[in-house]
């Protein structure tokens, strides 16, 4: 969802249908006056958020720009990468290191969209019992990855280094705090995880630690 | 005191000598109360992440002086 709105804006695919696009145009169009707030104050994406999380129509075309991003072919979706890491580029310029919140966003959406087309039952329920027993946790999620989001588009409108700074800053803060969030759903998907928590070997000498490390 | 669980004694093996080394830097570090990880959300709120370059170490650290490592995980991006 992330990467294929801001590749939308970045560089337009010429294998992506005219009317997928319109979606997300009509999208940022409505996030035009957020993305403005958080360039004006990149610490305050939070605020931001929650504002935007009570707007309904902007939500319903998320909705519907997120279901256009389920028909993205492996090509499209290539494409958009390669644009989304474009975006490094920039933080570049302004002297600060983005590659691993970049990495991490990546990473989130690429294998969010494949649990949604290859096993969609198992992390809808997943993700359900996530949202009914950890309520508090779902919902900082959503402004974590909705934070994300308005920052990297913000980094498209920012015009000065300085700015940028601030956005990169903001946008490492935040990616590191996805990146638990990836873990978790994951663990949550693997079903060897639970079975395999026996202990099988210990350590009390750096001897039996390369041991148990497996080191040469 | 170092524990290990199934689950990481198999990703483990994955792992080539130079990551394992950093592994082992980074498993001393945790045996020494320094640079820990933060803890992952809604159930698995007792494990903790910590980064060793593009891998992710998971770990938990409920008892004093006992650390036990469940896995690690290498950052995927690209197929869908």
């Amino acid at each position: 969802m992330i990467l294929l709105s801001v590749s939308v804006v970045v560089h337009p695919s010429p294998t992506i249908p005219y009317t997928r696009i319109t979606v997300f145009r009509e999208l940022l169009d409505h996030l035009r006056s957020y993305v403005q707030s958080v360039l004006e104050d990149p610490k305050n994406i939070e605020a931001v958020v929650q504002e935007l999380l009570k707007d309904q129509n902007t939500l319903k075309l998320f909705y519907r720009a997120s279901k256009e991003v389920l028909n993205f072919s492996q090509s499209d979706w290539l494409e958009a990468l390669k644009s989304f890491y474009a975006l490094g580029e920039r933080f570049k310029d302004a002297g600060i290191d983005v590659e691993d919140a970049l990495d991490i966003i990546a990473e989130h959406d690429t294998w969010k969209l494949q649990q949604i087309r290859k096993n969609f039952d198992k992390y809808a329920n997943m993700f359900f019992d996530f949202i009914v027993n950890y309520p508090e946790d779902a919902n900082r999620y959503i402004i974590v990855d909705m934070s994300v989001f308005l920052l990297l588009i913000a980094t498209i409108e920012a015009r000065s280094l300085e700015k940028l700074r601030a956005l990169g800053e903001e946008l490492n803060r935040f990616a590191e705090e996805l990146e638990l969030y990836t873990l978790t759903f994951m663990i949550g998907m693997d079903e060897s995880w639970e079975k395999e928590l026996d202990i099988i070997a210990t350590a009390r000498t750096p001897e039996e630690l390369r041991r148990v490390l497996e080191i040469d | 005191m170092l524990e290990v669980t199934s689950h990481f004694n198999k990703s483990v093996k994955h792992l080539n000598e130079s990551v394992k080394k950093r592994l082992k830097k980074k498993v001393e570090e945790l045996l020494n109360g320094q640079h820990g990880g933060k803890s992952l959300k809604g159930p698995y709120r007792e494990f903790k992440a910590v980064r060793i370059g593009k891998y992710r170490l998971i770990y938990s650290d409920k008892e004093p002086c006992k650390i036990v490592l469940h896995d690690i995980r290498h950052r995927k991006t690209a197929y869908i």
